[in-house]
């Protein structure tokens, strides 16, 4: 069935920017657009709200995993060229209400897991710190930089590094809009395992594997459970 | 620049240093009251966006005045000891924690929303080893500050933490050789400046109010802050500034 949903997904063969695939029973979202670092257009939000979409629909998806074939690169944030496209700002509430893909994010009754190589900045930032783990290599660096641009997070930012880190490296995340390392935010227990670039691949099989020994139904409801209590 | 007798208020260019002097390094009625009025002053300061607080002298403070722990019960006891007219102003506050921070040297740092330490610091909260309860607004704000595990830690067993701990714990985000520590903040404020000043207040405002939403409310919020920076010169500025690779000029409207 996981198989079947896919291929009905509308996702853009000419545009891969943004592809979903499958490991195990685990739905894998890979970010791959090289020559913009990453950056989450429109249609990348698309497709991921279509993503978390079929894990509501589709129970037997046990586990949602983020990752990047782009080298020294997570994702380096929400893409510019679509900042003010809404027409409005009721425009813009309206597009949010409709389809809330932070929220959506941050609620998914599976496990979620980032693989983090590279710069995670802005969105990307949000989306690892959405995730219930993540798996960073050494080099990888965390930023929120809206306010060098007039602007401020939009996916979570300022809710996620209050609710998870230490105050003042929090602040100071937000309002320098400068990186934090994976090492500073191993620090504080945010990274579940510092892990090596070349054995990104097996981690996410071993994760992923791993998963299969868990009964999905019932992890599904510990997760609601445990996100009614403390999210 | 507005001079009192324990606290000095010197503005700069869109930031502001408060330093505050001491008798025995402990915290008096006076001085809480000069400094509730020094932060309200920020607070009327619309060209000011961030503002460092820090001891002239040594250490942070090591205790409260007579005065305050032998009238603190007393049921018509002003000022408040909590500090909270400095969690009320709206732009980042920045605390140089060095030396000996016990007490209410401790408790004030915990009101600012960015610690940076000395390589000197050693913070503590001795009450309960003395028998006593923090009173300076310990209880509520370490536990915000860093994991829960440190802060009882800390609260209960009264234990000692320099610097290398304090920034293990996050305590502190920034550690500093005592004679470049003032330097080295002030390089570092100059970085947030220089960033757009209506955004630097509703990050605050999105951040501190989050921490009492659970996370629905909390991203519903933080949304409806950024429909308002949608809304400004300065975001048209920034965005503008990117794509043609320029450093923004930001006016804060």
């Amino acid at each position: 069935m996981l198989i079947k949903n896919l291929q009905n997904l509308k996702v853009n063969k000419k545009m891969p920017e943004i592809t979903l695939s499958k490991r195990y029973n685990s739905l894998i979202v890979t970010f791959n657009r090289p020559n913009k670092k990453n950056a989450i257009n429109l249609y990348m939000r698309d497709v991921l709200w279509e993503a978390l979409e079929l894990i509501n629909l589709d129970k037997e998806i046990n586990g949602l995993v983020f990752i990047s074939s782009v080298d020294n690169c997570f994702s380096s944030g929400a893409d510019i060229n679509d900042f003010g496209t809404s027409g409005s700002i009721i425009a813009s509430k309206k597009a949010r209400i409709e389809r809330d893909v932070w929220k959506a994010l941050n609620y998914i009754d599976v496990p979620v897991l980032s693989v983090v190589d590279g710069i995670a900045y802005g969105a990307g930032a949000e989306i690892a710190l959405a995730s219930d783990w993540i798996f960073s290599t050494l080099r990888s660096q965390f930023a929120l930089p809206e306010p060098k641009i007039g602007y401020m997070p939009a996916a979570g930012g300022t809710q996620l590094i209050i609710k998870k880190m230490p105050s003042s490296d929090a602040y100071k995340i937000a309002f320098l809009g400068e990186s934090l390392s994976a090492l500073r935010l191993n620090d504080f227990g945010l990274i579940a395992k510092l892990i090596e670039k070349d054995n990104i691949l097996n981690e996410v099989d071993e994760w992923c594997s791993m998963l299969l020994n868990f009964d999905v139904n019932n992890l599904r409801t510990l997760k609601n459970m445990y996100m009614q209590l403390h999210r | 620049m507005t001079e009192k007798k324990f606290i000095n208020l010197i503005y700069y260019d869109k930031y502001a240093v408060v330093r505050y002097k001491l008798h025995d390094d402990k915290f008096s009625k006076l001085f809480l009251i000069e400094l509730n009025d020094v932060c309200n002053e920020i607070k009327k300061n619309n060209r000011c966006s961030a503002v460092i607080f820090l001891s002239a002298l040594q250490n942070s403070g090591i205790g409260w005045d007579e005065n305050i722990l032998n009238h603190y019960e007393q049921p018509s006891f002003t000022p408040d000891v909590s500090f909270d007219s400095i969690m009320a102003i709206k732009i980042p506050t920045i605390f140089i924690m060095k030396g000996k921070s016990f007490s209410s040297g401790f408790e004030i740092a915990l009101a600012c929303d960015i610690r940076i330490g000395s390589s000197d610091l050693l913070a503590c909260l001795p009450e309960s080893s003395e028998g006593k309860i923090p009173i300076g607004g310990a209880i509520e704000r370490l536990p915000m500050c860093i994991n829960q595990t440190a802060a009882l830690q800390i609260l209960l067993f009264s234990i000692k933490i320099n610097a290398q701990d304090a920034y293990k714990f996050g305590l502190v985000s920034e550690v500093f050789e005592p004679d470049e520590v003032y330097k080295k903040t002030i390089l570092f404020v100059k970085k947030i400046i220089s960033n757009a000043p209506l955004a630097l207040r509703l990050i605050k405002e999105s951040s501190k109010n989050g921490i009492g939403l659970n996370l629905v409310s909390g991203l519903k919020a933080e949304h409806d802050r950024t429909l308002i920076l949608q809304d400004t010169d300065d975001f048209v500025e920034g965005i503008s500034s990117f794509v043609n690779k320029k450093s923004p000029k930001f006016k804060g409207k």
